[in-house]
C-alpha cells in the first residue's frame, strides 16, 4: 500500500537547493526570502506562483537577515557587507566593513536599520548621521524596542539598552554574568529577554529590572517567536517547544510554559507562531515540521522527518504562510490560514 | 558527516609559530584550511580562509571557576560550519602568552562546536634555545607544553646533543604523552601536525606505552608534572566515576589535563577518558583484544599533584581479587 503524499507536497510548495538554509523571513508586505550558506538569497514576491528567484548577495554566508523597513530585506555577511535587497532583486550596500563579519542585523518599520560587526553596533536612518557604539565584548544579538526608539544589545555580561536616535543618550545596562547570544523585546515593551550560552533565557522586567530565568533547556535557545498577539514567546532548544506566557504584569514569573510538540526522539530547532492566533509551527532536528494549536492541543504533521534539520522558520505577517528550511538546502512553504 | 578536525597552535612569541602558519598557508598541500588568527599580519592566503579572532575568554556562568571558554571561537566556528565550502581542517592560532585551556574547553562545552568539529591536536612550537628559560620564568610556557599533543622543538641547530636530550627529558617530565619533533624553521612534515587524530588517545598510548611506566630522571623539579597510574585488574565503574568526579571537582584547577584508557569491570570495550581542568568526557571505544593485557592507564598532568593520594584513590577503584571479572 502506498503512503499518501505528505501534506506539504499536496497543499504547499517545496524546493531543494544546494546550501544550508540559514534563515527565512517575511517582510511587512508578505514577500518571502530565504538566506543560504553559499551567500545567495531566494526571494519569493507575495502572491507569486513561480519558484523563488535566486539572487547572489554575499561572497561567503549571510550571517543574519531581517525584513527591511517597508519592503525588502537587509542582510549581513562574512564578506563584511551590510546589504539591502529590494523585492525586485536589486542590491544596495548600506555599509561595508572589510575583513570583518557582519554578525547581526535588525530593522524597525520607522526606517532605522542596524548591524553589528565584532564589538560595534552601527545604526543608520534616513537623514541622520550614522551612530556607532562600541561594547566591551562581541555583540551577541540586537533587537529594536517595539516603538523603535531604543535598541537592545546582547553581549558578554548582559544586555545594554541604547537610544536608536542619539549617540549621546546614556545607555541602560541590564547585567547578568555569562555570555548572552541573542536578545528579544516583548511586543508589549515591558520585557527584554536574552538567550544564553548556559542553555537558558534570562529576562528583565524593565519597569523595576526584576530578573527572570527560564531554564530546563537541553541546548541553547536559537529560535524564538512572539505569537498570538504577543501573549506567548515560543522557544526552541528542548524536546518540546516551551511557550512562555507574557500576559499581565508578571510575565512568566512563577508560571509554567505551555509545552506543545513533545517528541521522544527529536529536538526542537526552530519555531514560528501565528502573529494573531495561538498556533505554532515547530521544526525538529530530524526534519519534521508540525503545526500545533496550543489551546486545543491539536497537532498536525505537515512535513515528515528527513531532508536535514530544520534551521529556519517564519510565519507571514498576514497569517497565511509558514516557511521553513533545513541545513541540507530543503525549503518549504505551507498555507496555514483558516 | 565526519567532524572537521581542529588544530590549536600555541607557542611563545618568536618560537616560530608564524613560520609554521605561513607554511601551512602557502604550501601546495592540496587541502583547504580555515585559519583563525589573532592578527592578519603578513600571511599569504590563496586557497585558504583566514579569519581574525578576538581572543575573548569568557567564564561560563555554571559555578565552575576554571571553566572558561573562547566566546569568539564558538561564534566563528558556528559561522564557518554554515558555509557551503567544507574545510579539511580548522587551525586556531593562539597568542604567545595564552593559556590553552579555554580553547580546549570550548570543544568540551559548546554543543554546536562539539557536533561539527573535534579537537585534533594541540601543537606547541618552542624555541630550543630559550625553552629552559621560559619554563623557569613563566607558568604559561609549562602549560603550553602540558597541553601539547605535539611539541615542535624548533631552532634545533642552536643547541648541541646534550642540551637537546636534556630538553626532551624536561618536556617528557611535564608531558609524557607528547610527540616531540625537532625542526629548523618549523620544517616538519605538515601531516605530523595537522589531521593527526592526536586526541585519539588510544593511538598515542598504544604507540608509546613506555612513557607510561618509565620513571623519568630529571634534573629540574618542574611545577607542572605528570603522574601515571596503572592497574592490571579491572576498575569498578561506579567507584571510578565517583572518585574521578571528586578529584576533578576538588583539584580540577590544578589538573591541566587527564587522559586514560581504562578496563572497566563488566565492559568488553575500552573506556577512554580525558579532561581539561574540571571538564571531562569518557567514551567506550573498540573492544579489548583477546591477546592483549587489559591494563588500565591514567595520567594526570598538573601542578601540585599529590601522587600518593591519587594513587591511593585510584587503587581503591580496582577490584579486590583477580577472579572478580568471572563473577561479574
Amino acid at each position: 500500500m502506498s503512503q499518501p503524499a505528505p501534506i506539504l507536497e499536496q497543499l504547499g510548495h517545496q524546493w531543494q537547493w544546494s546550501a544550508y538554509v540559514l534563515s527565512a523571513c517575511f517582510d511587512a508586505a508578505n514577500n518571502l526570502a530565504f538566506a543560504l550558506g553559499d551567500g545567495s538569497l531566494y526571494l519569493l514576491p507575495a502572491g507569486s506562483q513561480q519558484a523563488p528567484g535566486r539572487i547572489e548577495v554575499h561572497e561567503g554566508v549571510s550571517l543574519s537577515m531581517a525584513a527591511a523597513p517597508g519592503e525588502g530585506f537587509v542582510s549581513g555577511g562574512d564578506d563584511g557587507r551590510f546589504v539591502r535587497i529590494a523585492v525586485d532583486g536589486t542590491l544596495h550596500d548600506l555599509a561595508t566593513f572589510p575583513g570583518r563579519w557582519v554578525d547581526h542585523v535588525a530593522s524597525h518599520p520607522n526606517g532605522v536599520v542596524a548591524c553589528s560587526e565584532g564589538k560595534r553596533l552601527h545604526l543608520y536612518a534616513e537623514g541622520r548621521d550614522e551612530i556607532v557604539r562600541e561594547f566591551p565584548s562581541t555583540v551577541g544579538g540586537i533587537c529594536f524596542s517595539p516603538d523603535g526608539y531604543r535598541i537592545a544589545v546582547a553581549h558578554y555580561g548582559g544586555v545594554t539598552l541604547c537610544s536608536a536616535r542619539s549617540a549621546d543618550a546614556t545607555p541602560v545596562p541590564l547585567t547578568c554574568p555569562g555570555s548572552h547570544l541573542s536578545v528579544t523585546w516583548s511586543p508589549n515593551a515591558r520585557f527584554v529577554l536574552s538567550a544564553m550560552q548556559e542553555d537558558c533565557i534570562h529576562g528583565w522586567r524593565l519597569e523595576d529590572k526584576d530578573d527572570l530565568v527560564m531554564s530546563g533547556y537541553a541546548t541553547k535557545v536559537k529560535s524564538w517567536s512572539w505569537f498570538n498577539g504577543g501573549r506567548y514567546l515560543a522557544t526552541s532548544g528542548s524536546n518540546c517547544a516551551p511557550c512562555w506566557p507574557f500576559k499581565g504584569r508578571k510575565g512568566p514569573k512563577g508560571r509554567t510554559p505551555e509545552t506543545p510538540g513533545d517528541s521522544s526522539s527529536a529536538l526542537v530547532t526552530a519555531v514560528a507562531g501565528d502573529p494573531a492566533h495561538p498556533i505554532l509551527g515547530i521544526g525538529y532536528d530530524d526534519g519534521q515540521v508540525t503545526v500545533a494549536d496550543i489551546q486545543s492541543g491539536q497537532e498536525v504533521i505537515i512535513k515528515p522527518p528527513g531532508d536535514g534539520a530544520i534551521t529556519a522558520m517564519a510565519w507571514s505577517p498576514n497569517g497565511a504562510w509558514l516557511a521553513f528550511g533545513t541545513d541540507k538546502g530543503f525549503a518549504g512553504l505551507f498555507p496555514v490560514s483558516g | 558527516m565526519a567532524k572537521v578536525p581542529v588544530t590549536v597552535l600555541t607557542g611563545y612569541l618568536g618560537a616560530g609559530k608564524t613560520t609554521l602558519l605561513n607554511r601551512i598557508l602557502s604550501e601546495d598541500h592540496g587541502k583547504r584550511y580555515a585559519v583563525i588568527v589573532n592578527e592578519f599580519g603578513e600571511l599569504g592566503i590563496d586557497n585558504d580562509l583566514v579569519v581574525g579572532a578576538d581572543e575573548e575568554v569568557f567564564e561560563m556562568n555554571n559555578g565552575c571557576i576554571c571553566c572558561t571558554v573562547r566566546g569568539d571561537l564558538i561564534r566563528i566556528i558556528s559561522g564557518l560550519m554554515k558555509r557551503i565550502d567544507r574545510f579539511d581542517a580548522v587551525i586556531i592560532e593562539t597568542t604567545g602568552l595564552a593559556d590553552p585551556a579555554p580553547v580546549a574547553q570550548t570543544f568540551f562545552v559548546d554543543d554546536d562546536v562539539r557536533s561539527k568539529t573535534e579537537l585534533d591536536a594541540v601543537v606547541t612550537v618552542v624555541d630550543a634555545k630559550h625553552l629552559p628559560a621560559r619554563l623557569d620564568d613563566s607558568p604559561e610556557a609549562a602549560e603550553q607544553v602540558a597541553f601539547a599533543d605535539v611539541v615542535v622543538l624548533n631552532k634545533i641547530d642552536l643547541v648541541d646533543d646534550n642540551e637537546r636530550q636534556a630538553l626532551e627529558r624536561r618536556i617528557r617530565a611535564i608531558n609524557p604523552y607528547t610527540r616531540i619533533i625537532a625542526a629548523n624553521h618549523c620544517d616538519i612534515p605538515l601531516e605530523q601536525a595537522i589531521g593527526l587524530g592526536a586526541f585519539d588517545l588510544e593511538r598515542i598510548i598504544s604507540l608509546e606505552p613506555e612513557f607510561l611506566s618509565e620513571e623519568h630522571a630529571h634534573e629540574h623539579d618542574e611545577q607542572v608534572k605528570s603522574i601515571s597510574l596503572t592497574a592490571t585488574r579491572p576498575l569498578l565503574p561506579e567507584r571510578f566515576e565517583k572518585w574521578i568526579a571528586a578529584v576533578l571537582r576538588i583539584d580540577g584547577v590544578n589538573i591541566l589535563r587527564c587522559k586514560g584508557i581504562l578496563d572497566l569491570l563488566g565492559q568488553e570495550r575500552r573506556y577512554v577518558f580525558q579532561s581539561v581542568h574540571m571538564l571531562a568526557n569518557g567514551t567506550a571505544t573498540q573492544p579489548w583484544q583477546s591477546d592483549e593485557a587489559r591494563h588500565s592507564r591514567l595520567v594526570f598532568i598538573g601542578r601540585d599533584l599529590d601522587a600518593d593520594k591519587l594513587q591511593a584513590g585510584f587503587d581503591a577503584c580496582v577490584v579486590a581479587s583477580p577472579t572478580s571479572r568471572e563473577q561479574a
